[in-house]
């Protein structure tokens, strides 16, 4: 009944696999006082020595908290909480010395498992986390064997089995436990990771960090086929607002900010799902021109304003999953007055005064849109301009630097110095972030977006066209892209991954492709489901014209039907009961009489033998209830008729 | 065979202190709207609830069959009650506890893995503290096996009996006393056992002591195997009657008999012919292992009405 060194040994490893994923976000110092309480553990078990004392723990206690309001400010907190937590667990698996304080480790573990979830959600860390949970099963088996206990394979077995067993137990709880909106306790923190999203502005040289990150932005699937991953552009924000160095969106007090996309299209619409990960943006991405966009979150409920940007009602702090329908081939804005497209011609004074030069001589030589814009793209492919994200720093006036002095950048520099030209020589345009292609994965039919992606183009008003898409980045001489694997879909580069390849790379990307496929569905299907799923679902269930609530009804239904076909079986045990306590009411009347019913005898043995003793009317009273008794509760005549006989017999004894 | 109405569960304080936690896990869960939370949180639920069935299983058809492992005992002494535990399953049931229960309390627990497709067999010891039949006490068994979170237990009553001789008297009066018989209830007849009746041949379970060497010597017996012995009247030389209405009237009924008691053995000890003569039953005048077996039952259940 008392724990083997093994198990001590078992418990700490789980304990400190537990903890393991914490040293990402904890301080050092204190990855080092648990590894090192975790070894004076081990050291304790392996020679059988005692427990540090009670003034030891305290100061160990009292250091550590002080350690954590030195590294926090606070002991409140998430990640000062699970500090504290953490550090607790250690204390706990020092002073083990009874099965007592082996339970009380198993949950705190138990508890520092789930905090893991706070920081990582993905299904790599959960499966990791499920069998940590099987080991610390495992570990406290040994608790309750008598000697010699289970082998470690069989506990192991004993507990993965206990778990499975458990899962539907607990798939059932996760589809129909009630979901509470919002925090119970303090404010709704930012989620613990680094967002490493877009962000709403965009100066040149920005993106360089983002376009450098192999995270994954988001993931979409089309109904349908998959249209070619170098022609999708994923719209994020639409900027218009130039201040010589950022642009921004337009003023959110515009007056043309809610109006709806003035929008004729034609053709078949594309119709996708995309899910995205929290990155406290505001604003959701689509491929041109959105007509349409559904979630299943109020607080993400989205608007398609007029440059066709998704905006939603709050920033994206969880995982979303929404649906977009778009039409590829359409025009925008057909009809735009002088006023309506005034703001996309605004450019700050003073600055770029080459680029303006040049504007002017080009729009001179290039009387028609369409022809300066090709002229200036031409400009970019036949001169010496440069692809790369390692840019220098550029002067005040970036454009012109850019144009006449570097020549080398990255898309943020190629649609600035396009948008800016274009302005110069009076032509609307304007600048769109968002990310270009992604990466198709022919296994489950997904397109993953990466940070990598991330991109900048132009959009520029042509009359009786409206706004059309160019991306001065892909005019660049492809022999001129140095060192960017991320920038493979910029130039048209096939990224169509083709089948399973022959040998070990092959096998490598095959599961690696696969298990990116299990862990988007991991994020569409269980990361995301929510109240308004949990609704959803229920109703799905149930008829359309009730309320879940209704629920009750079958469920009382199904009650009602087992009280029916149970309720026969209880009642004959009563009535059964009933013959019992008569006979055991005979039994105390005779005890009385000093004639005590053996505990080992049969009503029958006991009539034989008491019998004689009672007076000739009263036996004949004794052996009638006795032969009624027996077959009342023996055979199977046990109706009310026999009880009256007994109860009436009962009282002649 | 512990059947699903016999068994009861309740919670350990572990099983309580999970409950409490998984609370705990819970409030984490909607607080920071972790659905991998919920979800590890209701696969802790699963596990409480899935070791109910498995603490419960360890259990579930188990069989279990008593008898003695000795017809009798004197008051005072332990009476072993040999339980086999027999378990029908393949899969081996660990740490089970069995003992006798005392106000829902097991005592005296022995611990036992019972291995597919076996049984095993305990001791569970009773004490014995009146003369006459004694019901096997009820036996408990549980278990907290495998998590230790609740505790599942069952009771059985097994049908056995144990019959308790009276304790014998220690320092009781030696049976051949120089006094004269009769005043404390011995009763010393002398037989005529020690008159030599004739010479017999040898039958088997004959005494050594009682061969007719002489004429075994003289027929050249043995080489031809042909034994005699020296038939006596009567097998033993002394007869015994213990009385228990001639013991001294200053003694109570258990002191009687459990003075009767000591005499009795001394008597079987001795290999004296004796006899008991208690009111209501007096045995015949015997010796012999079965003979004292039937002189102590008669002492054991004087004036105990209840009889198997």
């Amino acid at each position: 009944m008392i724990f083997q060194k093994r198990d001590l040994h078992l418990l700490t490893a789980a304990c400190a696999l537990a903890f393991a994923p914490h040293m990402l976000h904890l301080p050092s110092w204190m990855t080092g006082c648990a590894g090192l309480l975790l070894l004076w553990r081990t050291w304790l078990t392996a020679t059988s020595a005692k427990p540090p004392s009670r003034t030891v723990m305290v100061l160990l206690l009292v250091g550590i908290i002080a350690g954590v309001v030195f590294s926090y400010g606070t002991v409140t907190g998430k990640d000062a909480n699970i500090a504290v937590v953490s550090m607790l667990l250690g204390l706990k698996l020092l002073e083990v010395r009874q099965p007592r304080d082996f339970y009380s480790s198993v949950f705190l573990a138990f508890f520092l498992l789930l905090t893991n979830f706070l920081y990582l959600q993905d299904l790599m860390i959960t499966f990791a986390m499920a069998g940590v949970l099987v080991m610390l099963m495992a570990s406290h088996i040994s608790l309750n064997d008598a000697v010699p206990g289970p082998g470690l394979k069989e506990r192991f077995y004993v507990s993965a089995k206990t778990l499975v067993l458990g899962l539907p137990i607990a798939a059932v709880l996760f589809l129909v436990f009630p979901r509470i909106d919002g925090p119970l306790w303090g404010k709704k923190e930012a989620e613990g990771r680094v967002s490493t999203g877009m962000t709403s502005t965009m100066s040149p040289g920005d993106m360089a960090t983002l376009v450098k990150s192999t995270e994954t932005a988001f993931v979409s699937k089309f109904s349908g086929i998959t249209p070619e991953v170098g022609s999708l552009y994923w719209r994020g924000l639409t900027l218009s607002v130039y201040d010589g160095k950022t642009w921004r969106e337009s003023a959110p007090n515009h007056e043309q900010q809610n109006k709806r996309p003035d929008l004729q299209h034609t053709g078949e619409p594309l119709k996708y799902q995309v899910i995205i990960d929290s990155n406290d943006g505001k604003w959701l991405y689509s491929l041109d021109a959105a007509q349409d966009v559904e979630t299943d979150i109020p607080e993400y409920q989205t608007n398609i304003r007029h440059d066709l940007t998704l905006k939603t009602k709050s920033s994206i702090t969880t995982t979303v999953a929404y649906t977009v329908t778009s039409f590829p081939a359409y025009s925008l804005d057909k009809n735009m007055s002088a006023a309506d497209l005034a703001p996309y011609l605004q450019l700050p004074s003073g600055f770029n005064p080459r680029t303006a030069e040049f504007a002017k001589q080009m729009r001179a030589a290039h009387p028609k849109d369409e022809d300066l814009i090709h002229a200036f793209l031409e400009h970019i492919n036949k001169n010496n301009f440069f692809y790369t994200t390692d840019v220098p720093a550029m002067g005040a006036d970036v454009v012109d630097d850019f144009l006449f002095e570097k020549r080398v950048g990255f898309c943020e520099h190629y649609s600035n110095a396009f948008v800016v030209f274009m302005r110069n020589a009076g032509v609307p345009a304007r600048v769109v972030v968002g990310y270009l292609g992604g990466k198709y994965n022919q296994y489950n039919d997904y397109v993953t977006v990466r940070q990598a992606d991330a991109h900048a183009w132009a959009e520029v008003w042509i009359a009786g066209k409206g706004w059309k898409r160019f991306d001065p980045t892909s005019a660049i001489n492809p022999s001129r892209v140095i060192n960017d694997p991320g920038s493979a879909n910029h130039f048209g580069m096939n990224n169509r991954e083709t089948g399973i390849m022959a040998g070990l790379e092959g096998l490598g990307l095959y599961l690696k492709t696969n298990w990116h496929s299990a862990n988007v569905e991991w994020n569409r299907v269980f990361l995301t489901y929510a109240s308004n799923q949990q609704d959803k679902l229920l109703k799905s269930v149930l008829p359309s014209h009730m309320s879940w609530h209704w629920a009750a009804a079958p469920t009382l239904l199904v009650a009602l039907a087992l009280a029916w076909k149970f309720l026969p079986k209880w009642r004959a045990h009563r009535a059964g009961d009933a013959f019992e306590r008569e006979y055991l009411k005979v039994c105390a009347k005779l005890a009385r009489m000093d004639l005590v019913r053996a505990q080992h005898e049969g009503p029958t043995e006991y009539a034989n033998r008491v019998s004689q003793r009672l007076q000739p009317a009263k036996q004949r009273s004794f052996s009638a209830f006795i032969e009624v008794y027996v077959k009342a509760r023996y055979g199977r005549q046990s109706t009310k008729k026999e009880l009256a006989l007994l109860r009436e017999l009962r009282r002649k004894i | 065979m512990l059947g699903q109405r016999r068994l009861y569960i309740l919670p350990l304080w572990p099983g309580v202190g999970l409950f409490f936690g998984v609370l705990l896990m819970l409030f984490a869960s909607i607080n920071y709207g972790m659905n991998t939370g919920f979800m590890f949180s209701f696969m802790i639920v699963g596990y409480g609830i899935v070791a109910i069935l498995m603490t419960n299983l360890n259990l579930y058809g188990l069989r279990l069959k008593a008898q003695l492992r000795q017809p009798a005992v004197f008051c005072g002494d332990t009476a072993w009650v040999a339980v086999s535990l027999s378990n029908a399953r393949r899969s081996r049931r660990y740490a089970i506890a069995i003992g006798r229960s005392q106000r829902l309390q097991m005592v005296g627990a022995t611990f036992l893995n019972v291995a597919g497709g076996t049984s095993i067999s305990t001791g569970i010891p009773v004490p014995t503290r009146e003369r006459g039949w004694l019901t096997c006490p009820l036996i408990q068994v549980e278990t907290a096996y495998p998590f230790g979170l609740f505790r599942v237990w069952g009771f059985w009553n097994p049908a056995v009996q144990i019959l308790v001789y009276p304790k014998p008297e220690v320092g009781a009066p030696p049976i051949f006393s120089s006094q004269g018989a009769g005043s404390d209830g011995r009763a010393i007849e002398r037989s005529e056992g020690h008159d030599l009746a004739g010479i017999r041949a040898y039958r088997p379970g004959d005494s050594q002591k009682h061969l007719a060497w002489r004429q075994i010597a003289r027929t050249d017996g043995f080489s031809t195997g042909q034994l005699y012995t020296k038939d006596h009247e009567g097998e033993s030389s002394l007869q015994l009657r213990f009385v228990y209405d001639d013991l001294p009237a200053a003694m109570g009924a258990e002191q009687r008999l459990s003075r009767l008691t000591a005499w009795t053995l001394a008597a079987h000890a001795a290999g004296a012919s004796y006899c008991v003569d208690i009111p209501g039953a007096t045995s015949a005048m015997g010796s012999g292992e079965g003979h004292l077996a039937h002189c102590l039952n008669i002492l054991a259940l004087y004036e105990k009405n209840e009889g198997a």
